[in-house]
């Protein structure tokens, strides 16, 4: 009964066009009022618990950060000292997503901020340049979701304390997956970019090596952006929300010597991101209200218990717990799913003899997959909001899928081959 | 408007000295300027919403698909704003403050029911608004 | 037919005291011929917090739930002032004190709707003082920055001139690798399930872990829905895990396992802090004890009163 109403809300309320915080936030409601016995006020606390948690808190920071270099050109500027260095591979600036989200996923423990931190500069720049914003979106989407399997790990982090596994072994075991997949994304850039329609602006074939050099020297404020964001945090001055709130003041000094900021533009830029914040957190509203609905009743354990009573051989269970994954994917994303279901697959996967820092990197490349899989995810709603719904959510959805069937493929393979992802903290 | 000066104040406090401020202030910050920013949100239609479906519709039914997604919102945001006015006056009864700083808390979940209920506002006035329209445009039809 | 009550737990499932969760389920299964059973959710796995749990079973939103005193500060100041670190300084302290405490809580959560079956009665952990480099005095701490579990602990390093801030359990691991903080102050006997021995590398022992007991809390809306048979059965489920736990709770041998186990993972269990600076600790700690439960109001007074005064007597 739970799940009838789960998929026939979300149908009848999303097709309508109603807004979707709202629609998934209602379908909470009446789960949690009808089925878990009138528990609708639980929706409050769970509201309340998840936008007073400082985990998020950095999210509207960096926004805001996005915006004022944009405001002050001076990411208009870095990106145009990149674009010479660029110029023959094809995709172009669309790797400097990729590259910049791993970087960024080094120093960062959650996808969402990651997307939102490299996303609220780079779509609006390479769209400019004529870059298929679906495709810049796309990037983005991918990109932001190795925040989550490269140290440090939210995830990784969460799943090794509840599950008494060696931290620091899941960290190292993260690490080569984390590049593996990234070199992955770049390649089918490479790919998509040389066939089929145009997703980037016209590739020269010469390289002029004074242009890259002139182009370099632009790009001397992103090495001081990179100390006050990741720096800061590497060294243990401040915390990622401190180290974003550092990165604004710098962007604000930068923008207002090097670039040309001024107060007005600083208050647009201020209007601009609490405006784009506030669609995302209408999102994280209506997310957590369904989310908290349908742990309370306890779907997600059922599901996994359903398939406990099947009787397969070992893989058999690994695939069916990875299907239940991708279904549940559908509806949560993140650390949410992660504390619902670890209880029962981490016992069920390790009796069949399966490595448990192997699991927590399948698990936690699920969790990626889960954020990027429609219609609740969130990083996709993030970026819907990032470029003002330019991109619909469906157009997110399709642009994400390659990078979807990427990370599912990686989970083939490091079932296949464990030791890509063992070998490393094995040297321990 | 009043409300977002004075977090813009707040935030650039926190820009100009982010090291050593409470996560718990951070917290409640990043609360206050999710409810604040989504009545304005709301009245520059600037919410994310899955149209694709909607618009495949005949006109006559997607104005239908429109009333529907607004008695959504208001349902939704009634229901919000009820149980988190409960959950305001609970926590205001019994004084409840934060954990390590020792903030009261209800005049920051005060927020939560008010920016819900001026969402509704919104929705009726341009509701309305649409009505008004939407005769207007049905008599000029009428007249030509 | 059979009736099933789902059970919050917000202890992961590999800290020793969520294996008796699971015994009192048996056990309930048993009695009962499999009649009542109780769905036990570990982890926070239902999407419950821990500082929401008085709320949520004042409305019968969940129908039993592990309740712990030190959690509810935000909603009830009083209920964290009935036991503070630094209570005791032998373990069996604990043991003496316990039917007090057992007592108050009972009393504590009836206020809030929620009827108590017996519970878990935590193993007295050592507490230490886990660092990157040698510490085992408290001159030492000076120029450290400690990462603690709670509001009470930052106050009562505050009073000894150390800087010590709440850290979650979740972030500890990264803040000791960073360096946001030198050293954590935690329970030393579990400190393998969230890998110390990879981010610190010595400990000195502190004194013994005062645990609030872990409640089985049961919300009146399902204590009144049950017939009395069902009822008996919770409660005698329910106090044999008490006694079973209580036996338990204080076991030196286990201490000096887990501590060997420490050592052979490459920690160096350095002496414990000297008697000298224990009583200091404890001073600072009764102070702050103090003030958070004259910040609490009356009721935490009385709580702070009827315990204080009670550990006082018996020391005598
Ligand atoms: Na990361
Ligand atoms: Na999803």
């Amino acid at each position: 009964m739970s799940w009838a109403i789960l998929s026939a809300g979300l149908l009848v309320f999303l097709g309508s066009g109603a807004v979707l915080g709202a629609a998934l936030g209602l379908t909470g409601f009446i789960l949690l009022h009808f089925q878990a016995g009138g528990a609708s006020a639980l929706a409050i606390n769970s509201a309340w618990n998840l936008l007073t948690e400082f985990t998020l808190s950095a999210v509207p920071l960096f926004i805001f950060l996005g915006d004022i270099l944009l405001a002050s050109g001076v990411s208009t500027r870095v990106y145009n000292g990149l674009t010479p260095l660029f110029r023959r591979i094809p995709g172009q600036l669309l790797h400097t997503n990729i590259a910049v989200c791993t970087l960024f996923g080094a120093v960062s423990g959650s996808s969402t901020s990651t997307a939102a931190a490299i996303g609220s500069v780079g779509y609006p720049e390479l769209s400019r340049r004529g870059y298929s914003p679906s495709m810049v979106v796309g990037t983005l989407a991918a990109g932001g979701t190795l925040g989550l399997l490269i140290p440090p790990s939210l995830a990784l982090l969460i799943y090794g304390a509840t599950q008494n596994v060696s931290i620091g072994k899941l960290f190292l075991a993260g690490m080569l997956p984390g590049l593996l997949i990234a070199m992955a994304f770049f390649a089918w850039i490479m790919v998509r970019s040389s066939l089929g329609s145009s997703v980037s602006p016209p590739r020269e074939d010469s390289m002029d090596w004074g242009a890259v050099g002139r182009g370099l020297l632009e790009v001397w404020p992103l090495p001081i952006l990179i100390f006050f964001v990741l720096g800061t945090i590497y060294m243990g001055i401040a915390t990622p929300t401190e180290a974003a709130a550092l990165g604004v003041a710098a962007s604000i000094v930068l923008g207002l010597t090097w670039g040309d900021l001024d107060l007005e533009k600083l208050w647009e830029a201020f209007k601009h991101a609490s405006m784009m914040f506030g669609a995302i957190a209408m999102i994280l509203i209506g997310t957590v209200i369904l989310s908290q609905a349908v742990s309370l009743l306890g779907l997600p354990r059922a599901a996994v218990d359903a398939i406990a009573g099947i009787g397969l051989d070992r893989y058999g269970i690994l695939l069916m717990i990875v299907l239940v994954y991708l279904l549940l994917g559908c509806f949560f994303d993140g650390i949410s799913l992660l504390l619902m279901t670890l209880p029962i697959t981490f016992p069920m996967v390790t009796s069949l003899g399966f490595d448990p820092v192997w699991f927590g990197v399948i698990v936690t490349l699920l969790m990626e997959i889960g954020m990027i899989t429609p219609p609740v995810g969130l990083n996709l709603f993030v970026l819907c909001s990032i470029t003002r719904n330019e991109v619909t959510l469906p157009d997110a959805a399709r642009a994400s899928l390659p990078y979807w069937m990427i990370l599912l493929a990686a989970v083939g393979i490091f079932t296949v081959f464990p030791e890509l992802i063992l070998w490393l903290p094995n040297l321990l | 408007m009043t409300g977002l000066v004075l977090v813009s104040t707040l935030m650039r406090y926190l820009a100009g000295s982010p090291i050593g401020f409470s996560d718990e202030l951070s917290g409640l910050l990043f609360l206050s300027l999710s409810f604040l920013s989504l009545p304005h949100v709301l009245n520059t239609s600037q919410h994310i919403r899955i149209d694709m479906l909607v618009r495949t519709f005949s006109p006559r039914l997607a104005v239908a698909a429109d009333i529907f997604a607004n008695a959504i919102f208001v349902a939704f945001a009634g229901i919000f704003a009820y149980e988190a006015w409960d959950f305001m006056v609970f926590s205001l009864q019994i004084g409840s403050r934060s954990e390590i700083s020792g903030v009261l808390l209800w005049p920051w979940m005060a927020l939560m029911p008010l920016s819900m209920l001026l969402c509704i506002l919104i929705i009726v006035r341009n509701g309305l608004q649409g009505l008004s329209g939407r005769d207007a445009a049905s008599s000029e039809e009428g007249l030509s | 037919d059979v009736r099933t009550l789902k059970f919050h737990s917000g202890l992961a499932e590999s800290r020793p005291e969520a294996a008796y969760l699971e015994r009192f389920s048996e056990l309930v299964d048993e009695y009962s011929d499999g009649q009542l059973q109780v769905d036990v959710y570990h982890a926070g796995s239902l999407g419950l917090k821990e500082v929401d749990m008085l709320r949520i079973m004042q409305r019968g939103m969940v129908d039993m739930a592990l309740m712990y005193g030190e959690y509810y500060n935000r909603d009830a100041p009083e209920m964290a002032s009935i036991y503070a670190q630094g209570a005791i300084t032998e373990a069996e302290q604990h043991l003496d004190i316990l039917p007090t405490l057992r007592k108050l809580y009972r009393e504590g959560y009836a206020d809030w709707g929620v009827h108590t079956v017996g519970g878990v009665v935590a193993p007295v952990f050592d507490v230490g003082l886990h660092c990157k480099e040698p510490v085992n005095t408290l001159e030492g701490l000076r120029d450290k920055k400690v990462r603690v579990w709670s509001g009470h602990l930052v106050d009562t390093f505050d009073r000894l001139g150390i800087s010590a801030q709440v850290i979650p359990q979740n972030d500890m691991y990264l803040a000791l690798q960073t360096g946001v903080v030198d050293c954590a102050y935690y329970l030393s006997t579990v400190a393998k399930t969230v890998s110390l021995q990879e981010v610190t590398d010595y400990e000195a022992y502190l004194h013994p872990w005062a645990a609030s007991p872990w409640m089985f809390g049961v919300s009146d809306r399902t204590w009144n829905s049950l017939d009395e048979q069902q009822q008996e059965i919770l409660t005698r489920a329910g106090e044999q895990i008490w006694q079973e736990t209580r036996d338990k709770a204080v076991d030196p041998e286990r201490e000096a396992e887990a501590r060997e186990e420490r050592e052979a993972m490459g920690i160096t269990v350095l002496p414990a802090f000297s008697d000298e600076d224990v009583q200091t600790f404890v001073d600072a700690a009764w102070e702050a004890w103090h003030e958070m439960a004259s910040e609490a109001g009356d009721e935490g007074i009385r709580y702070y009163d009827t315990v204080t005064g009670e550990l006082q007597s018996d020391s005598q």
